[in-house]
């Protein structure tokens, strides 16, 4: 009688249980999102670029004697005078501006500045922690595009932003010195923050499977 | 080695200068196996002298090491030179120096040569690396050389490898250090990197394990921070953190310990670790209790690094609910009021499983289940409660409340006090600390349920701090646990408990911890009698104490330094010392013992004085007082009682020549009488003087004729008064004689007074002379006296008798005086 009851229970109940679970089983899969090494590569490309966002005003306080804060936006001639290039443009990702090419622009961002520090560490002390998590940085997000996959036709963007070279020949003074320092320091940050919104983004997005 | 190396170069300059020529060449040199040799091992020197040397033509060569030359040289064929060898089978110095001279002038020095002796580079071991990631971040590398040291110069390095980077690099390290830091330039956070040590010498090289390791992950972090610590369910909360403001820019996960502590708990209860753990999340902790204050705290780490330090402690409450599980109850009678109510003092305490489960705990008693207006006793947060209930009550109901609700209540049986049996003893000592080891006898009654013992601090009367607990009826000892205050008293009282009701205490004393009294008393002279004296001194007040009394012992010495112990009774409080000497002065000190320590007291000096002026003064005054005062009772006795004394004592018939007949009473003759009567007859003669009281007879006359009418019969009355002693001109008749007279007097005036001249005592009244009669010795002439003669007869008449009586008149003069 056992037996005959729970036939009975079941033919009723595996229809329903089929009907409940089939659409999930067979839904399609979801589109997956960055491999555990690109995930740890992303994430810690985006801590080291909060480090040196947070860092960039105590460096810049230790670095400069001079308070530039309210004459930012009057440097902007001394800028060009100083030959400092301005920092890669991130933008949101698109079918234009996709992973790869936003992570060629990351790199050559970083190795700008990096270059750029480097001339102003001649002169100015404090910056070598910048310098260093630069690197970190930059490492990281080589990492991430060799994770992520091959890269095309972006070495010559790296290049054409290799424009960091001239500033060490203009910085003649003193005042010159601490005005570049402040002005990288103050387009690091920024550009920092740029980093910060499109790692975030390149980790949430969803054809970054490999 | 300076002096040796001198001497080689002076010799060698005499071989080239002997030479001459432009070749400045040596000819002759040192050559071994090794300059730099393992300690102990073997070294082959060779000595090669060219033959056209002119400065060794004809001598021969021998080798020395330092000092020491050494044997064995043996002369080896090589070519145009000469060479002698020597091998040395273990080179034990350090650095030595080899040299090769002339056998024949030892000072002579031609070449010569220094061997260094000592070990490859010792293994290093234990790297070890840890990143600082705060304000100067670095990493910091450290590891341990084995014994034995080189003794050779060694280059150490610490070699660096990035993968990511590939980026590879060493650093030199400063001789014997045994740690490095690397700056923050060479390491990257996030990448794994490679590090080993390594030790060159001239005998070799050593490296050290490589270390691969990602730099953040060896990282000890800065204490985090708990932001946000709130309640969240029940038995829950959850805790917001991050990191310091130099790790702030971690995103990854760490590992988050938790651990958490209550207000009454002062142990830390750690929670399971959370692995996935990251800033500005919430940590959820459940299974706590409910309406408890937790203080919490964290710590992080990274991967395997090592655990920061713990956080800063943040409190939070979890959310309340009513009170849950049972408490322990002590109650007793205090007092019996009238309208048969009876005065109630409830104690209780929580069970192990009570939950307050809330932050504002209060209680009720009540003498009904359910709780209302009608039945409550008393309302409190405290512990005990005072309360009357009526003398037919058996039980009262006691409710833990909070803001979330009530307890179920807890039963509380009404047990009277009975005059059962008695705990025989109760003994108190210290077990450690702040505990009090208690101990009593059994009561060995069927009846006895359990023991309850009570515990107060006898410094405060507040009965918040009374507290109690139960002792199984089997049980004779308990671990009184508080702890109790070190040195104040506490009073410890045990019950027990009977079916019929509670039983009457026994209490005792008791300190968890004693020490020396904090003070001592004033000693004081009671008394200071002759060679002894009597020293006493106050109780020390209970909170000075510091302990059970043990003993006072008075330490006491004359000038002669000789020490003598007194010991006091400690309820009585003084010693008596005996056996002083009067012409010393004695000091004296109170030491003061509990069981925790001594303490002695000020000295005070004391002697036995003479009896000083002013106590003999006073003793005499009281004594002479007081014999004046006997003096005046007994004469006041002797006055009042005199007569009575008199018969007592001289019981001896008067001498009328010397006494005051008025002084007579008729009481005392019959006194007299009657001693006479028990007593045994006097040897010698007495005389008897009897009053008569006669009664009045309106007929003076017939009285007269009758004492006339006995005239003849006191015929020799006259002449005994004659020879009185108060009538110098009288001389006695009759000297053996002893006069006799009878005064007869109607009470109680005028006397009638009759003379005897006879020796035999009067018998009676009817052989009496009825009238005393005066016989003029001169005149021959009688006259009477009394009332005899008529009243109507002039005063001259009168005045006439009393000088012709001057016995009587000496008798009415002695009266008078």
């Amino acid at each position: 009688i056992n037996t005959l009851d729970l036939t009975r229970t079941d033919a009723v109940f595996f229809p329903l249980l089929c009907c409940i679970l089939f659409p999930r089983v067979t839904r399609p899969a979801p589109t997956a999102g960055p491999s555990p090494a690109l995930r740890d590569a992303l994430e810690r490309a985006r801590m080291l670029a909060d480090k040196i966002s947070k860092d960039v005003p105590t460096v810049l306080a230790q670095a400069s004697t001079l308070d530039f804060l309210p004459l930012t936006s009057d440097l902007q001639m001394m800028a060009t005078a100083l030959h400092i290039p301005p920092a890669p443009v991130l933008k949101p990702l698109s079918p234009n501006f996709n992973v790869d090419t936003c992570m060629s622009r990351m790199a050559a961002g970083v190795r700008m500045f990096q270059g750029l520090l480097e001339v102003l560490s001649e002169r100015l002390g404090g910056l070598d922690s910048l310098q260093a998590d630069l690197r970190d940085l930059l490492a990281h997000v080589d990492k991430a595009r060799e994770v992520a996959g091959p890269s095309g036709g972006n070495a010559s963007l790296d290049e054409d932003l290799d424009q960091w070279a001239g500033l060490a020949a203009r910085l003649q003074g003193d005042y010159e010195t601490q005005a570049a320092a402040h002005l990288t320091l103050t387009q690091l940050r920024s550009f920092m923050h740029d980093v910060i919104r499109s790692l975030r983004a390149i980790t949430g997005h969803r054809t970054l499977a490999r | 080695m300076a002096a040796a190396w001198m001497s080689v170069l002076v010799v060698m300059a005499v071989v080239n200068a002997a030479e001459g020529g432009d070749d400045r060449r040596p000819c002759a040199s040192v050559h071994a196996s090794s300059s730099v040799v393992t300690v102990g091992s073997p070294v082959t020197v060779t000595c090669v002298v060219d033959d056209d040397c002119p400065a060794l033509a004809g001598h021969q060569v021998q080798l020395r090491l330092g000092d020491r030359v050494l044997p064995g040289v043996i002369p080896v064929a090589n070519g145009s030179a000469r060479a002698y060898r020597l091998l040395i089978p273990a080179f034990n110095h350090s650095r030595a120096t080899l040299t090769c001279c002339l056998r024949d002038a030892p000072s002579h020095i031609i070449a010569g040569l220094e061997i260094q002796a000592g070990y490859p580079p010792p293994a290093l071991r234990n790297l070890s690396c840890q990143a600082n990631l705060s304000a100067h971040e670095s990493l910091t590398c450290k590891w341990e050389a084995s014994l034995p040291d080189s003794h050779l110069p060694t280059k150490y390095t610490l070699h660096t490898h990035i993968g990511d980077l590939k980026w590879s690099h060493a650093y030199e390290l400063p001789p014997g250090v045994r740690s490095y830091t690397i700056p923050r330039a060479g390491f990257v956070f996030f990448s794994e990197m490679e590090i080993y040590v390594k030790g060159v010498n001239a005998l070799g090289e050593t490296s050290s394990a490589r270390l691969a390791l990602e730099p953040v992950s060896s990282a000890k972090f800065d204490p985090p921070k708990i932001v946000k610590l709130q309640a969240w369910r029940p038995g829950c909360l959850r805790l917001k953190w991050e990191f310091s403001q130099f790790q702030d820019w971690m995103r990854d996960f760490v590992s988050l310990e938790v651990r958490l502590k209550t207000e009454s708990s002062g142990s830390w209860t750690e929670r399971p670790i959370l692995d996935r753990a990251m800033p500005q999340r919430y940590v959820y902790q459940c299974g706590l209790l409910h309406g408890t204050r937790y203080v919490a705290q964290i710590r992080v780490r990274y991967q395997q690094s090592p655990w920061s330090e713990w956080s800063g402690g943040r409190p939070a409450f979890t959310l309340e609910t009513a009170p849950t599980g049972a408490l322990h109850t002590w109650m007793r009678v205090t007092g019996h009021l009238l309208h048969n109510q009876l005065q109630m003092l409830l104690f209780w305490k929580p069970s192990a499983r009570f939950r307050a489960n809330g932050r504002n705990l209060s209680y009720v008693v009540s003498a009904l289940r359910t709780l209302n207006k009608r039945g409550k006793l008393c309302a409190t947060a405290g512990s005990h409660c005072t309360f009357h209930v009526p003398r037919k009550a058996r039980k009262v109901y006691l409710v833990a409340l909070n803001a979330a609700g009530r307890s179920s209540p807890t039963s509380v049986p009404i047990y009277r006090p009975i005059a059962g049996e008695t705990i025989p003893e109760v003994r108190a000592a210290a077990a450690g600390n702040g505990s009090v080891l208690v101990r009593w006898e059994d009561v060995p009654s069927p009846a006895l349920i359990d023991y309850i013992v009570e515990w107060r601090p006898l410094l405060n009367n507040d009965l918040s701090l009374v507290r109690f607990e139960t002792a199984r009826r089997n049980l004779s000892t308990l671990i009184v646990t508080g702890p109790l205050e070190p040195y104040k008293p506490y009073g410890i009282s045990v019950y027990p408990r009977f079916k019929e009701g509670i039983g009457p205490p026994r209490t005792v004393h008791a300190y968890s911890l004693q020490k020396a009294p904090s003070e001592v008393p004033k000693i004081r002279i009671k008394k200071n009698w002759q060679y002894h004296v009597e020293l006493s001194w106050d109780e020390i007040p209970l909170d000075r104490r510091n302990g059970i009394i043990q003993s006072y012992k008075l330490f006491y010495w004359d000038e002669t330094r000789r020490v003598h112990v007194a010991t006091g009774d400690p309820q009585e409080r003084k010693v008596v010392l005996t056996g002083l000497n009067s012409w010393s002065v004695y000091d004296a000190v109170l030491m003061v013992s509990t069981y925790g320590g001594s303490r002695n007291g000020s000295m005070v000096h004391f002697d036995i004085k003479e009896m000083d002026p002013v106590s003999s003064v006073i003793i005499v005054l009281a004594t002479c007082a007081f014999l004046c005062l006997l003096i005046i009772f007994l004469v006041k006795t002797c006055s009042s009682e005199h007569n009575r004394l008199k018969v007592r004592f001289w019981p001896d018939v008067p001498d009328p020549a010397n006494s005051s007949i008025k002084s007579w009473t008729s009481e005392s003759t019959q006194d007299i009488r009657s001693s006479w009567d028990f007593e045994e007859p006097n040897p010698i003669y007495l005389s008897h003087l009897s009053f008569l009281e006669l009664p009045r007879k309106p007929g003076k006359e017939e009285d007269v004729t009758a004492w006339l009418n006995n005239a003849e019969d006191t015929s020799d009355l006259g002449e005994s008064i004659c020879g009185s002693p108060f009538l110098p001109g009288l001389a006695s008749s009759n000297g053996d004689s002893v006069p006799y007279a009878t005064v007869i007097f109607p009470a109680p005036h005028p006397h009638e007074y009759l003379r005897s001249e006879s020796t035999q005592p009067l018998l009676g009244s009817e052989e009496s002379p009825k009238c005393y009669q005066n016989v003029d010795a001169s005149e021959g002439s009688q006259c009477f006296f009394g009332p005899c003669r008529p009243e109507e007869e002039d005063n001259a008449a009168a005045a006439i008798q009393w000088e012709d009586f001057p016995f009587l008149r000496a008798l009415a003069m002695n009266d008078t005086q």
